[in-house]
């Protein structure tokens, strides 16, 4: 997972793009480490100490993980729970949508 | 003289004080700090030393060759913290005390600690002397492995002491809440039941509004409603890693892929 988010993050840098993280550790010296040794790069809400239980998780009502939303740039969910080829298609058909309308 | 042995007296009095500062702490909250900051160290100390060995240049050959066994032995040459030497101490530690003391180390057993035997005999103390504790609304936000832990009876049977005893309406809420999961997860529940699990949680919601249990009681009626393909995505505020306040907001105009996950 966190390989392929990496390369898509590297691929889209100089685009309009933005990948957000809820980040679920109940313990932030953990999530520091972890993030240092595996190479996350992307910025994430912290959703507290309560780890999985915690209050954005409970008010979006995310009982998998992970859960993707993916939003287009005026901020409407577009897809739910793309992973893999299927993430980077989705971003790939809003970046082309946006640049239609662009034009 | 006849001030000698006063003087002598405070002498000793003060030596015994300063050798009390260097002993092991007696006051119960001094002793559950202590307890509470070695366990937290032990873990922290754990994650250090795998975290070492995977990154070492033996393990790493040994992956790199496949060789299961080895990478067995090397991650089994990091020591666990001793679950249940931490679990009798806390347990101890509890049954030296009483009231509110008692209660933080049960709930920190049953929370932190969810070594099985002691886990039974802190849920038992729980039972006997703490229902109406304030401290029962964290033992319950935690109530989701407490079924496990004790049995499916023993739960039951707290968490229906918890709704008709406790005078804190939060703590209420938790123990109606996992009622209401417990009949939904039963097969064999019948509509009377469903009916029931449905007023509990609408009951809990109230109980507990304005807090992460309402939110997560809410959660299904909040994703039908707001979280549907199409919609426009309610805002989030909080705080990144790094504890600097941001919004999803703050990210209009691009394409985001928001992204619920965790290390564990």
């Amino acid at each position: 997972m966190i390989p392929h988010e990496r390369s898509l993050v590297e691929r889209l840098q100089n685009r309009p793009f933005a990948l957000l993280g809820v980040n679920s550790d109940k313990d932030k010296s953990y999530y520091q480490q972890q993030a240092k040794e595996l190479g996350v790069t992307w910025r994430s809400f912290w959703n507290g100490p309560k780890g999985t239980g915690g209050p954005i998780s409970s008010r979006w009502n995310v009982n998998s993980w992970p859960t993707i939303y993916v939003l287009d740039h005026k901020g409407v969910i577009r897809f739910k729970n793309v992973r893999g080829e299927a993430m980077d298609q989705a971003v790939d058909q809003l970046l082309a949508e946006m640049d239609a309308e662009a034009k | 003289m006849r001030t000698t042995p006063i003087l002598l007296a405070s002498l000793l009095l003060s030596a015994a004080l300063s050798a009390q500062a260097d002993a092991a702490p007696t006051e119960p909250r001094a002793v559950f700090d202590r307890l509470a900051t070695e366990w937290q160290a032990a873990q922290t100390a754990y994650r250090t030393a795998m975290t070492a060995v995977t990154e070492s240049a033996d393990y790493k050959a040994a992956q790199a060759a496949k060789d299961a066994a080895k990478t067995r032995d090397l991650l089994a040459s990091v020591r666990k913290p001793d679950l249940v030497a931490y679990a009798t101490r806390g347990l101890e530690a509890a049954r030296a005390c009483s009231g509110e003391d008692q209660m933080r180390f049960l709930v920190w057993l049953a929370v932190e600690n969810g070594h099985g035997d002691s886990i039974k005999q802190a849920i038992e103390l729980v039972r006997e002397h703490h229902v109406q504790s304030p401290q029962m609304e964290q033992l319950l936000e935690n109530g989701g492995t407490l079924s496990r832990a004790v049995g499916a009876d023993v739960a039951a049977a707290l968490l229906e002491r918890v709704v008709a005893d406790s005078p804190h309406p939060r703590a209420r809420a938790w123990a109606m809440y996992w009622q209401a999961l417990s009949i939904r997860r039963d097969r064999n529940a019948d509509a009377a039941a469903k009916e029931r699990a449905g007023k509990l949680l609408a009951e809990a919601e109230q109980l507990a509004e304005g807090t992460l249990l309402a939110d997560r009681i809410a959660g299904p009626r909040f994703e039908k409603e707001r979280l549907q393909i199409g919609m426009a995505a309610p805002d989030i505020a909080g705080e990144d890693v790094d504890g600097v306040p941001f919004q999803l907001s703050d990210y209009h105009g691009k394409v985001v892929v928001l992204d619920f996950w965790g290390f564990w």
